[in-house]
């Protein structure tokens, strides 16, 4: 590899890592949702999450 | 150049005397060889006429030699298996005189050594074999059993009716050379050094175009005896064999009828050279011309590996060689000097110009099939001691016979350039690795390790200053008691704030959840409305002993980072699931603002070695390969060891 195109794309991982860790990007997974209503802090009930829990996954010692 | 004359007292002509330390002479006129006593000339004998020959020196030729300038007064021409060589006796101007060699185009000049101390007897040297002898350390290169074949001009001592004479050639460091010369009773020792056509300044030398007829250099047009078809010779006096190029009868090329040496050659090695015979080409300053091909080969556990030689030829600069082998192609010139064998952990090692060639591969190499002319007697199943030793991009080879040893220099050649050398249409891609290919990653990941280690230090540089100035700010913690079954009711926390630039969010789950689980549905949601975050965490924690053994899977604690939360007042909300009829448990729940995370470094360090180690692979893997097919692979398999034990 030539040792110009090394140093560029060593520079461009190393700009990224810094945004990276400057924005606080992640590969949690983690929706996003728009418009949530500022009641459900007064009714949190109302509110419908995006995650169903579909039962523990973990079978042994029950 | 004149000097004392004489008259001839066998026909009268006058003799004229370049050197006036001349022993013996011969009468241009009537060819008698004439010694001197004092002042009279005394008939010995008579010599036929000197064989023609390819060089272009003659009596009379003048010329300089470190700075002294000398002129050639006589000759004595030897003839061996491979055609003649002259020595040239030339005399300096301070009246002292050496030898010039002239064997096929090439040249050395020696001086006899007075008191050379005890010299190995005839008959007793080998190929290969060390002397040290005055002057420094030789090796013996070619041992010559020449027959004595003509004289003309001055000579220093009396020489005219030899037969048989054994030669001694020893080649030392760089251009030095020396003769062991065993035609008298007590052998001399000559030495001196090679040196070029061109060192030399030659004036008055012989025009080749006076030369009659087909003995002159050049196209020579013959017909085969066997089958009748044209053969022509482009070496002159310098071919000693010829192949029909129709029949593939092997000719002697000396012989004026061209005698049949070999009756037609084996049709399945016959081979089809690359670059045809009489194609002229330019290779680094001068023009070759393709006169000989060879198939040549090597046989392991019954399977022959050939390559294909050519003989190039040029009229000043003699031969050189052009060798391939699936599709590598090599340069190789043969050298004069002898390279420094030696052992090294026991394995064998040349040196040669300061450079180390390590050894590759020993074998039995045999000529398979033959095409055009050769300076020596080229014949199908000719046999020689191959050892090939290599320094990429260059490859020393010896090729040992019982009285022969010589060295050789090839310099990996790409296929393009010897197509664009001879005008040829696209030759082959090169198949595999070849013993001296350069290696195109060699180099390439040390000339990238210097950008990497400084990457790394910037890396490392960025991520003490992230964990120097990151918030990494506690702005929530409250602990909660979970009833049990069916306490599964949403609740929020309170309100608190994300302060800072968009940055993550650290949430910490401890719980003392103990043979359960918990899901937790949660939602980071701002404390005006708007958007939110919505993500989930299963907790569990499971352990005991099954047949005396300890176990557990899972963790009563859990740990996410939200990515990338704008700043704002935030609550979560938070709902639990659990199986039915399962007991309370307590859990806190704790969260950090702008946590600094070692990961994307540590990830962003891999990433940057993924090129040097990608080129280090490429260029081990490049090795590897190349030393697969050596006589010192890598790794060493039961055929690999039966290869050995072939050779």
């Amino acid at each position: 590899m030539n040792k110009t195109f090394y140093l560029i794309l060593g520079v461009i991982v190393l700009a990224t890592t810094a945004a990276a860790e400057w924005r606080g990007w992640g590969m949690t997974s983690v929706t996003e949702v728009k418009d949530v209503p500022r009641t459900v802090r007064n009714n949190p009930g109302s509110y419908r999450p995006h995650y169903m829990f579909l039962g523990s996954s973990f079978r042994r010692g029950k | 150049m004149t000097g004392r004359t004489a008259v001839c007292p066998n026909c009268g002509a006058e003799i004229t005397f370049r050197w006036s330390g001349a022993v013996q002479t011969t009468c241009p006129a009537c060819h008698s060889v004439l010694v001197r006593h004092d002042v009279d000339l005394e008939r010995v004998g008579a010599v036929g006429d000197v064989p023609l020959s390819m060089s272009r020196i003659q009596l009379g030729t003048e010329g300089s030699y470190k700075g002294k300038p000398f002129v050639a007064v006589g000759r004595i021409v030897y003839e061996y298996e491979r055609g003649h060589w002259s020595e040239w006796h030339i005399r300096f101007g301070d009246a002292t005189s050496a030898w010039l060699s002239d064997a096929q185009t090439e040249y050395a000049i020696t001086t006899q050594v007075e008191n050379p101390g005890t010299l190995p007897a005839a008959g007793t040297c080998k190929p290969g074999q060390q002397l040290t002898l005055p002057g420094g350390s030789y090796s013996v290169a070619v041992i010559t059993h020449a027959l004595y074949s003509g004289v003309e001009g001055e000579l220093p001592f009396e020489y005219w009716d030899k037969l048989q004479v054994e030669f001694v050639d020893l080649k030392g460091s760089g251009d030095r050379f020396a003769t062991i010369d065993y035609s008298d009773d007590a052998p001399v020792l000559y030495t001196g050094e090679y040196v070029t056509f061109e060192s030399l300044r030659l004036k008055n030398l012989r025009d080749p175009a006076a030369d009659e007829g087909p003995q002159i250099a050049g196209v020579k047009g013959l017909n085969c005896p066997q089958c009748g078809a044209a053969i022509e010779i482009r070496s002159g006096h310098l071919a000693q064999t010829v192949v029909c190029p129709s029949c593939t009868a092997i000719l002697d090329a000396r012989d004026p009828n061209l005698a049949v040496l070999e009756k037609a050659q084996d049709r399945l090695n016959r081979a089809t050279p690359a670059i045809p015979l009489g194609t002229s080409g330019v290779l680094g300053n001068e023009r070759w011309q393709a006169i000989g091909f060879q198939l040549r080969g090597v046989v392991v556990e019954g399977v022959t590996y050939s390559w294909r030689e050519y003989l190039l030829w040029n009229a000043e600069h003699g031969f050189r060689y052009l060798t391939e082998y699936d599709g590598h192609w090599n340069d190789v010139v043969v050298l004069k000097g002898a390279p420094k064998e030696t052992l090294i952990d026991g394995r064998r090692q040349a040196e040669y110009d300061g450079t180390v060639f390590k050894h590759f591969q020993s074998a039995n190499a045999e000529t398979l099939f033959v095409l055009g002319e050769f300076p020596w007697e080229a014949r199908t199943g000719d046999k020689v001691e191959d050892a090939d030793f290599v320094a990429p991009p260059y490859m020393l080879s010896s090729e040992r016979t019982s009285d022969e040893v010589t060295w050789s220099l090839g310099t990996y050649t790409p296929p393009e350039k010897i197509a664009q050398a001879f005008k040829l249409p696209p030759l082959p891609t090169p198949r595999g690795v070849f013993a001296n290919q350069p290696n195109p990653r060699s180099g390439a990941a040390g000339a990238l390790k210097g950008t990497f280690f400084l990457l790394a230090a910037v890396l490392l540089v960025l991520a003490v200053a992230r964990f120097m100035t990151a918030r990494n700010e506690s702005v929530f913690t409250q602990s909660y008691e979970y009833g049990g079954s069916g306490d599964t009711a949403a609740y929020v926390t309170p309100v608190f704030t994300l302060g800072g630039h968009t940055s993550n969010v650290e949430l910490d789950i401890r719980t003392s959840l103990s043979n359960a689980w918990a899901y937790y549905n949660l939602a980071l949601l701002d404390e005006n409305g708007g958007p939110g975050f919505d993500f989930g965490r299963e907790v569990s924690y499971y352990f005991g002993v099954d047949d005396g053994e300890a176990w557990h899977e899972g963790s009563a604690e859990d740990k996410v980072v939200l990515p990338s939360v704008p700043p704002g007042r935030y609550y979560l909300r938070v709902a639990l699931d659990r199986d039915a009829g399962a007991g309370p448990f307590s859990y806190t729940l704790a969260v950090k603002r702008d946590v600094p995370r070692i990961w994307p470094f540590l990830a962003a360090l891999a990433l940057l070695a993924v090129p040097v180690l990608f080129s280090a692979f490429g260029s081990v893997n490049f090795e590897y390969n190349r030393w697969r097919e050596s006589d010192h692979p890598w790794v060493t398999t039961s055929s690999d060891s039966d290869d050995d034990d072939d050779q």
